[in-house]
């Protein structure tokens, strides 16, 4: 039994390990927690990245700053918005 | 105010909001580098086409009817051309559009995506997009990004394996990153997405090279009279 689960853990680490070594670049991950999530889009300074996710929050445009160190709610309970879009200026999103 | 349709501005930091119009955007919207204006794809339940609308929500026009169903806008960086994803069953191409109503030419047309979200690089010569991973059949859903080039179609590979989903690109303004969305395998399990970024900067060094902080993909290659 233990072996059996030592067995699917190292598949699924060198699984991640082939998927990861495919790709031509550094891949970061930003997330931790688990939600759906949809359009990510850069702000024009490069500060932040707002998405639209759902959560156990709820559905909502989050905003999380670029090194993934701070995601906070942006939008109402009420709100059904669609992909987040930033102002030039990085101060707005519609 | 949440129950109300149409198309909203939020402040990031005080958390204000207006409505700028009852329409519903069916792809976009895209803010002009100057701030000043709004493109995006709305639909009146016969066709779908772009419109402009101002920021204070007045002077709203059509631009242009691009055939297929219309993903995303972004502005070219000196704001003479909104860039357009038009895609139908068969095919998805890039247009550009004149802002001043003049016209609109096809740029491009992707080869095999599978996603419904596209992103520009921001000097104006790449267009990133989702297409199923090498080797695999594409009803598996497992998805790799790729670049195409808006001049000679080059193909260059950014992202992915054989065992994730990659989609939702967006270019950042230095041209060194892409931020995506990655989960594992094909078959969309819920609450397994997260947000990926991507350091670009070797392997698209024209890019860097040729992007600045100015607002926009520097510029659609030029209309046709």
């Amino acid at each position: 039994m233990l072996y059996d689960r030592l067995r699917i853990i190292l598949c699924a680490c060198l699984l991640a390990g082939a998927a990861a070594a495919e790709d031509p670049g550094p891949v970061r991950q930003l997330t931790r927690r688990s939600m759906d999530i949809g359009w990510p889009r850069w702000s024009p300074d490069g500060s932040s990245i707002a998405f639209w996710g759902i959560a156990s929050g709820g559905l909502g445009i989050r905003v999380i700053t670029a090194d993934g160190a701070d995601m906070r709610l942006l939008t109402n309970p009420l709100d059904r918005p669609g992909m987040p879009v930033w102002s030039p200026d990085s101060l707005s999103i519609t | 105010m949440g129950d109300e349709p149409g198309m909203y501005v939020h402040a990031v930091e005080s958390g204000a909001r207006r409505r700028l119009t009852e329409l519903l955007t069916a792809g976009g919207p895209a803010w002009s580098p100057d701030g000043e204006t709004f493109a995006f794809a709305s639909s009146d339940g016969a066709s779908t086409g772009v419109f402009l609308i101002a920021v204070d929500g007045t002077d709203l026009r059509p631009l242009a009817s691009p055939a297929g169903a219309l993903r995303r806008l972004a502005w070219s960086r000196d704001g003479s051309t909104v860039l357009v994803h038009a895609q139908d069953d068969a095919e998805t191409h890039m247009w550009a559009v004149r802002a001043d109503g003049s016209g609109m030419e096809r740029l491009i047309q992707l080869d095999a995506p599978t996603g419904r979200d596209t992103a520009w690089s921001p000097d104006g010569e790449w267009i990133v997009y989702a297409r199923s991973s090498p080797g695999t059949p594409s009803h598996q859903g497992l998805t790799s990004l790729y670049a195409a080039n808006v001049h000679g179609g080059q193909l260059v590979r950014v992202t992915g394996g054989h065992q994730v989903f990659d989609d939702h690109p967006s270019w950042s303004r230095d041209g060194r990153k892409i931020a995506f969305i990655r989960r594992p395998g094909g078959d969309r399990p819920v609450g397994t997405t997260h947000i990926a970024v991507i350091d670009v900067s070797e392997l698209f060094p024209d890019v860097v090279a040729n992007s600045d902080t100015a607002a926009g993909p520097k510029g659609a290659p030029p209309l046709r009279p």
